[in-house]
């Protein structure tokens, strides 16, 4: 059986396939002024993931508006982007590649998708990298190109990538979660700036 | 977020601790208190290690003051090396930042009968195939998996599961173990069926990151008593092991944060970090997450005696002797991100206290209960890995601890350079030749891991236990020095 179709069976057996239709749509929060957003009125919602494999597609050019900044025990991802939904596929990026050597070794043979509901956008950042770890932590999937919408109805995303082929894709670091401390997303005269410490 | 150094007050207590008093932040409820010699000061103003140290103070029902060992460090929410003590009868809290997400991340020592001059022949092979029989590095599964009731059992029970269920290990590994290896009142309900798939596989595996599997060689020993009791001598080979509980763990702690967001706002608790988050002891929210850390901590253990049995089997291997006959007996092990429910002396008053100790080490003095019978009368023994070129170190805990320190100790080196920092300053440099020239051969799954965790990146270790050697909180037993090492 090939390997992608086994990964596609664990997936549909895993708890993630379960939350498919569980969604909760929290009200809507303003993501023009972060600062003073609401903070969520209850526990994190389970989002909703599906998955499918389709035809390789060409991948998207790597222009990398992301670096890694200085903390002593783990490590920072400071990222810029012209609008809000740009800065959640560069933070996404960011954290792929802090996870595998070289992005571009992931091909795109397979899509999650993953929708959450309106939230604070530091914790709505939060939870969308969160749910990509997740994916890589328990199906073992690694992502090399993403998609991102807010609207109204919350945030939609779309991950390309493929299982994990240890002989082709060289792992750097074992992110073993997004950490709250100075997590934070914010307006700036040129467009998004977030920043988030991953624990290593 | 201000990522710049600290300028707030720093008042000398005595030659090894150094006060940020109350008056400091609007909030804290305690001064910070941090077990730092002059040497090691120099360096600490320049990360928010010493802000983070303030922060805890916020917590409410914390108890004389918020701690830091003098391996302390940058990390999120509580400096690394941070340790607080909470008062449930006073309104205390349990943070699960407090322990970090690698819940019951610790230190294992094994040691033999082999000496040096016997295994040096065999070193390279001995590295060569402890990397390759135990997984190491990002993402590695195990050759162990639990699952169902099988996760269950050793979310519940601990050690004892895997060692008499499943035949990996001997009963006296138990006695040897902080907590004999489990701890009472863990729900493996409580545990999300996501950070159980984590898990599942992971048992048995070293990680990523600062973890570690090192063959060392007693390079001194400070007290023939302690040492003597732990069965060391000089030149004589040991294995020591650093992880902890994996995916699983992370887990535990992310769900805790996520479900934690709306605690402080529920309960009141004004905080200036939210990786903070904490919630009252006693709460559904607290108590949830209690029992949750209690298993994923149960977890820990297994996962370090299934990568201690991996270990023997490997010597059994090289030198066709069993790992009996080569008396590989643990030494002991210790946790050193935990929180803990234990009673400790404030004001003169016996007390039942959370004790969270985040990268620190349990170390109880000699007649303390707690301490098993074959150390009572030396102290409970405390395992502090260093660098992989420099040292490692055996101490014993000391009365001043259970006076100063909650029964705390550090708990490593401590990182003196970022991640970021060291890779660049390795840049050109072979971190595993160099590693060579100095009598240490090593294996690491990523060769950028190598240049995060090369010697440089460390504060010097030796350093680190003078001050808590000098402040009474544990006393220098055996100093241990790397030959071979393997890394995720």
């Amino acid at each position: 059986m090939p390997l992608h179709l086994l990964a596609l069976l664990a997936f549909l057996a895993s708890p993630v396939h379960h939350l498919l239709g569980s969604s909760l749509i929290v009200p809507h929060s303003s993501f023009e002024s972060p600062a003073t957003a609401a903070p969520p009125a209850h526990e994190p919602p389970a989002p909703i993931l599906c998955l499918r494999f389709h035809r390789p597609v060409p991948r998207r050019s790597m222009s990398g508006m992301y670096e890694y900044f200085e903390h002593t025990a783990d490590l920072g991802l400071r990222v810029r982007a012209a609008d809000l939904s740009s800065l959640f596929v560069e933070a996404a990026q960011a954290l792929f590649a802090a996870v595998v050597e070289d992005l571009a070794s992931v091909n795109q043979d397979c899509e999650v998708r993953i929708e959450l509901p309106l939230d604070d956008v530091e914790y709505l950042l939060f939870d969308w990298l969160k749910q990509l770890l997740l994916c890589f932590d328990t199906e073992h999937l690694l992502f090399g190109r993403f998609r991102v919408t807010i609207d109204g109805g919350g945030l939609h995303g779309h991950a390309w990538g493929e299982p994990l082929d240890r002989d082709r894709h060289n792992l750097e670091h074992e992110v073993k979660a997004i950490t709250y401390h100075g997590l934070n997303v914010e307006q700036t005269a040129e467009g998004w700036l977030a920043e988030v410490i991953v624990d290593i | 977020m201000s990522k710049g150094s600290f300028t707030g007050p720093l008042e000398k207590v005595d030659d090894c601790c150094y006060r940020v008093p109350k008056s400091y932040k609007e909030g804290m409820r305690v001064d910070g208190l941090v077990f730092v010699n002059a040497v090691l000061l120099e360096k600490l103003r320049n990360d928010q290690a010493l802000d983070q140290v303030a922060n805890v103070a916020f917590l409410p029902g914390i108890q004389v003051a918020s701690l830091a060992m003098p391996d302390i460090h940058w990390g999120y929410g509580f400096p690394i090396g941070g340790v607080a003590a909470t008062d449930p009868d006073e309104g205390g809290v349990i943070s699960p930042g407090g322990v970090g997400y690698d819940i019951n991340c610790g230190v294992r020592l094994v040691r033999s009968n082999l000496f040096y001059r016997e295994v040096k022949p065999h070193l390279q092979q001995l590295v060569e195939n402890l990397f390759r029989n135990i997984p190491t590095g990002v993402g590695k599964l195990g050759r162990y998996a639990f699952h169902g009731k099988e996760m269950q059992r050793l979310l519940g029970e601990g050690s004892s599961y895997v060692i008499e269920d499943r035949n990996l290990g001997e009963r006296r590994d138990v006695e040897y173990t902080e907590a004999g290896g489990y701890l009472a009142g863990a729900d493996a309900d409580a545990v999300s069926d996501y950070a159980k798939k984590r898990g599942a596989e992971q048992c048995g595996t070293l990680g990523s990151g600062n973890h570690f599997l090192e063959i060392q060689l007693v390079d001194h020993i400070f007290d023939e008593e302690a040492a003597r009791a732990m069965g060391l001598e000089k030149d004589m080979i040991c294995v020591m092991i650093h992880s902890g509980s994996r995916g699983l763990g992370y887990q535990v702690c992310d769900d805790a944060l996520a479900r934690l967001r709306k605690a402080p706002e529920k309960y009141g608790i004004a905080l200036p970090d939210r990786q903070l988050a904490c919630a009252p002891i006693n709460s559904l929210e607290g108590e949830h997450y209690i029992a949750s850390m209690r298993a994923a901590a149960n977890f820990a253990w297994c996962n370090r005696q299934l990568l201690m049995q991996q270990a023997r089997e490997v010597f059994a291997d090289i030198f066709g002797r069993s790992w009996q006959e080569l008396q590989m007996n643990l030494v002991y092990d210790v946790c050193h991100n935990i929180a803990k429910l234990e009673e400790h002396t404030i004001k003169g008053k016996k007390k039942k206290v959370w004790v969270h100790r985040k990268g620190a080490t349990r170390a109880f003095p000699p007649g303390n209960p707690e301490v098993p019978p074959m150390y009572r009368k030396v102290g409970q023994p405390v395992i502090i890995p260093g660098d992989m070129g420099r040292a490692s170190w055996v101490l014993v805990g000391q009365p001043g601890s259970m006076e100063r320190s909650f029964g705390t100790t550090c708990h490593g080196a401590g990182r003196a350079m970022s991640r970021t920092a060291a890779v660049k300053e390795a840049a050109g440099r072979r971190i595993d030749k160099e590693l060579l020239a100095r009598g240490v051969i090593a294996r690491a799954a990523s060769r950028k891991g190598l240049a995060e965790e090369q010697p440089k990146a460390y504060k010097n270790v030796d350093d680190v236990v003078d001050v808590v050697h000098q402040a009474g909180i544990s006393k220098k037993v055996a100093r241990m020095r790397p030959i071979g090492v393997i890394k995720g």
